[in-house]
């Protein structure tokens, strides 16, 4: 499986994790896209027309809960896989997200495999 | 067959059947054996208030919870249906060992003659081998009679010496007419005199009471008898004339003084009534700004051996569940062992003990229960001293007294027990609160650094690891790691400083020098704005700890620069008025929302945040608080009108040195 090519938005405010998200999405051939809030990673996700979304829940200016189910109206008709990337890991957290449409759920610390692996069940193509 | 013997309450609606229920439950535990509360419901239950139904419905569920059963029988009056009961346990294998009856206490003369229901159903129950004992519950109501409110109290020999004044006053004054008219007239109207003593019973009796007022009548009728009406000199009437008018004078004084007294007896009780509940009414007031029970008994005692001007004391369980009581306030009191017995009989059997009522009425103190809607928490005792006379009224009092201070204590206690819920919860809530922003804090840089670690660890397994991106990830995970670390930093120096485990030093400190090394340990700020420390003397010197201000006044730097858009400069300044000095600060930044200008000192700030705010931010700023605070200086933030944030440290005592930083100014 590989996800060379694939699109991918980073929501995430904290600037070391989008950088250390930037180096592995590209030496895994993926096109890494970041925002630091959610205004300008719906923008984004209009704009780019991206094959996946990777998300944190603590944002500055909306609650990630609130800015999943609008990242997926950005593609009407179009499945937009959106992976959520938290410290949050309370059980009514994570159903919450799978039931607003979230399509994975990762906890923050994680090794990257981990993050890698997950993509590519989504996204990932044959090599 | 084994015996189950049982001990009985009769109860009623009367409001305080409670203390029925109380007594069964403990003699029967003091017995060992079962005990069960039993209502007659005769066919007045359906004409009695709704309140009363109720009361009944709650003793059900009180009998319920002391362990005790509750029987219910219907029945045409009470006696029969209690004895009825009695004798169906007595016929199984449950004898009766003990019943307990509450006696309404009668009040007056004609009531104490009438047999009340208690004394029907012991009369009936003296068949059986048991004992019967008596709560006396107070009257529901009491009306005194005319003749109960004329008070026939002690007669001080002043008020007898009033009564012959007063009667030589109206000798004098007739004698005073008797000079003054012509003999013929003084012949026809002598029997006028008699209006001068009607006077002076009326003056008498509203004055000194009754008694006084009637001897000033009898002793004006001899003297009036004896040395104005014919024979003079003599005991005796010559005309029937005189008869009459001495007869008349003697049924209106005696009348006058009835009236006069009785008239002065509803005065006083008037008087006494308004000063009591002026003082029952003080009282609330007064132990209502009280917070603890320990406040409050403070209070209510002082109140009290004030108001009764005799000693008071308060007696409570001092463990929870502990079924003894003993003196929590004052520290120590002198109770013998008669004393003491009354006590614990008036605490075990919840009823007023003691002088005054039928219950070890020798001892010199008077207990009354402490009776709240929950039962009974305690006993208040009164030392009565000799002089008081323990009258209906008095009892009244001490009772209300009693009530009242139940009344205050169980509303301290009610209050307690909701603020220490909702302190718990606050707590719990808090907790909460730091345990989801702590780990937020704490994962976040670590999410990162293991992030880029891993991703490091990847790359370089598969040979294709660039130095360039080796540099940026291994930069990334040791700036978070650094970040860590000063997190953890400011959570152990907040806790060490609120459990005061750190020691604040109080040196002489010279400003100059700890601003001066600023630009130095900031240095990695200063790259896009700039520090202006304005002139600094250097002869002045504040009381500080020299290490923690040093590093507060780096946090408020760094927090300063940290908001300063590229190009900026953040000015310091030192000011000093009286004997305080002042640091300001002050940057040329976006400033703070005016509601936030406080609250961001606030530790509990940061934690009100999502997780969205970058780790170990706002901590700082309460770590700078807590430290100016226990240096007794403040820290404060305002917004400059010409823009920018501007923080003020305020230290509390400085010096200033001379030139050669020897002598003191």
């Amino acid at each position: 499986m590989s996800i060379e090519g694939r699109k991918i938005v980073v929501i995430d405010d904290t600037p070391s994790i989008r950088t250390f998200l930037r180096v592995s999405l590209e030496y895994e051939g993926a096109e890494f896209i970041g925002a630091a809030s959610a205004t300008t990673g719906l923008n984004l996700c209009q704009s780019e027309n991206p094959d996946m979304v990777i998300l944190d829940l603590g944002l500055p200016d909306m609650d990630g809960l609130d800015v999943l189910p609008k990242i997926k109206e950005t593609q009407p008709g179009k499945k937009l896989p959106v992976l959520v990337l938290t410290v949050r890991k309370g059980r009514e957290t994570i159903e919450k997200a799978y039931e607003k449409g979230a399509d994975g759920y990762l906890t923050k610390p994680f090794v990257i495999d981990d993050l890698i692996d997950l993509i590519e069940e989504k996204v990932g193509h044959a090599a | 067959m084994n015996e189950q013997p049982v001990v009985i309450a009769c109860i009623d609606a009367h409001p305080k059947s409670l203390s029925l229920l109380r007594a069964a439950s403990n003699k029967a535990r003091e017995l060992g054996v079962a005990w069960a509360a039993i209502y007659v419901e005769t066919p007045d239950h359906h004409i009695l208030s709704r309140d009363a139904r109720e009361r009944i419905l709650r003793f059900t569920a009180m009998a319920e919870q002391l362990g005790g059963n509750f029987i219910k029988q219907e029945s045409s009056d009470p006696v029969s249906g209690i004895s009825f009961i009695i004798q169906q346990f007595m016929e199984t294998q449950s004898p009766v060992l003990h019943v307990f009856i509450g006696q309404t206490i009668r009040e007056g003369f004609f009531n104490e003659l009438r047999r009340s229901t208690a004394e029907k159903i012991a009369r009936e129950l003296e068949k059986y081998p048991l004992t019967v004992s008596f709560i006396p519950l107070s009257a529901a109501s009491y009306t005194p009679s005319w003749f109960d409110r004329l008070q026939l109290q002690e007669i001080r020999p002043q008020d007898l010496l009033f009564a012959l004044l007063s009667v030589a006053i109206a000798y004098g004054a007739s004698e005073l007419l008797r000079a003054s008219v012509p003999h013929i007239e003084w012949r026809i109207n002598a029997h006028n005199v008699t209006a001068f003593f009607l006077i002076a019973s009326a003056i008498t009796s509203l004055r000194c009471g009754l008694i006084p007022g009637l001897i000033s009548a009898v002793l004006g009728f001899s003297l009036v008898n004896y040395a104005f009406i014919f024979p003079v000199g003599k005991f005796g009437i010559e005309s029937t004339a005189d008869g009459v008018s001495l007869s008349i004078f003697l049924v209106s004084s005696v009348a006058i003084s009835l009236m006069g007294a009785y008239s002065r007896a509803s005065n006083r009780a008037l008087h006494q009534k308004e000063k009591r509940s002026e003082a029952l009414h003080s009282l609330h007031r007064i132990a209502s700004n009280t917070d603890t029970i320990d406040d409050a008994l403070e209070v209510l005692h002082e109140e009290l051996t004030h108001l009764l001007n005799m000693e008071v004391a308060f007696f409570m369980p001092k463990a929870a569940g502990s079924d003894k009581v003993e003196l929590v306030y004052p520290r120590s009191t002198a109770l013998d062992d008669r004393d003491q017995r009354a006590l614990e009989r008036c605490w075990d059997d919840v009823r007023r003990t003691g002088l005054g009522t039928v219950t070890f009425f020798k001892s010199d103190w008077r207990f009354e229960p402490l009776m709240t809607a929950n039962g009974e928490i305690g006993v208040l005792g009164f030392k009565i001293s000799s002089l008081i006379k323990l009258d209906s009224s008095f009892s009244r009092l001490l009772g209300a007294l009693a009530d009242q201070t139940a009344a205050i204590l169980e509303r301290i206690e009610l209050t307690r027990l909701m603020s220490e819920s909702h302190v718990r919860e606050e707590r719990e809530k808090l907790r909460a609160m730091l345990l989801s922003s702590v780990s937020h804090d704490l994962k976040t840089p670590l999410a990162s650094i293991i992030g880029s670690l891993s991703i490091y660890k990847r790359m370089q397994n598969s040979g294709r690891l660039k130095q360039e991106i080796a540099d940026e990830l291994t930069d990334t995970a040791l700036e978070e790691a650094q970040r860590l670390n000063s997190f953890i930093s400011n959570i152990l120096d907040m806790t060490r400083i609120e459990s005061g485990d750190i020691q604040f030093n109080k040196d002489w400190v010279p400003i100059d020098e700890m601003l001066g090394q600023m630009p130095r340990r900031l240095r990695h700020h200063l790259t896009t704005s700039k520090l202006d420390i304005k002139d600094i003397p250097s002869e002045i010197e504040v009381q500080a700890d020299q290490m923690m201000t040093e590093q507060m006044l780096q946090n408020v730097i760094e927090n300063a620069l940290k908001y300063s858009p590229a190009g900026s400069t953040v000015t310091i300044r030192c000011e000093t008025e009286e004997t305080e000095l002042l640091i300001k600060i002050q940057d040329q930044g976006p400033g703070f929302p005016d509601e936030k200008l406080e609250a961001i000192f606030d530790k509990y700030e940061r934690l009100k945040m999502s997780d969205s705010k970058v780790a170990g931010t706002g901590l700082g700023l309460a770590i700078c608080k807590a430290v100016m605070e226990k240096q007794s200086g403040s820290i404060l933030a305002i917004n400059c009108p010409e823009g920018g944030a501007e923080f003020q440290l305020r230290f509390s005592k400085y010096r200033i040195l001379n030139s050669e930083r020897s002598k003191l100014i």
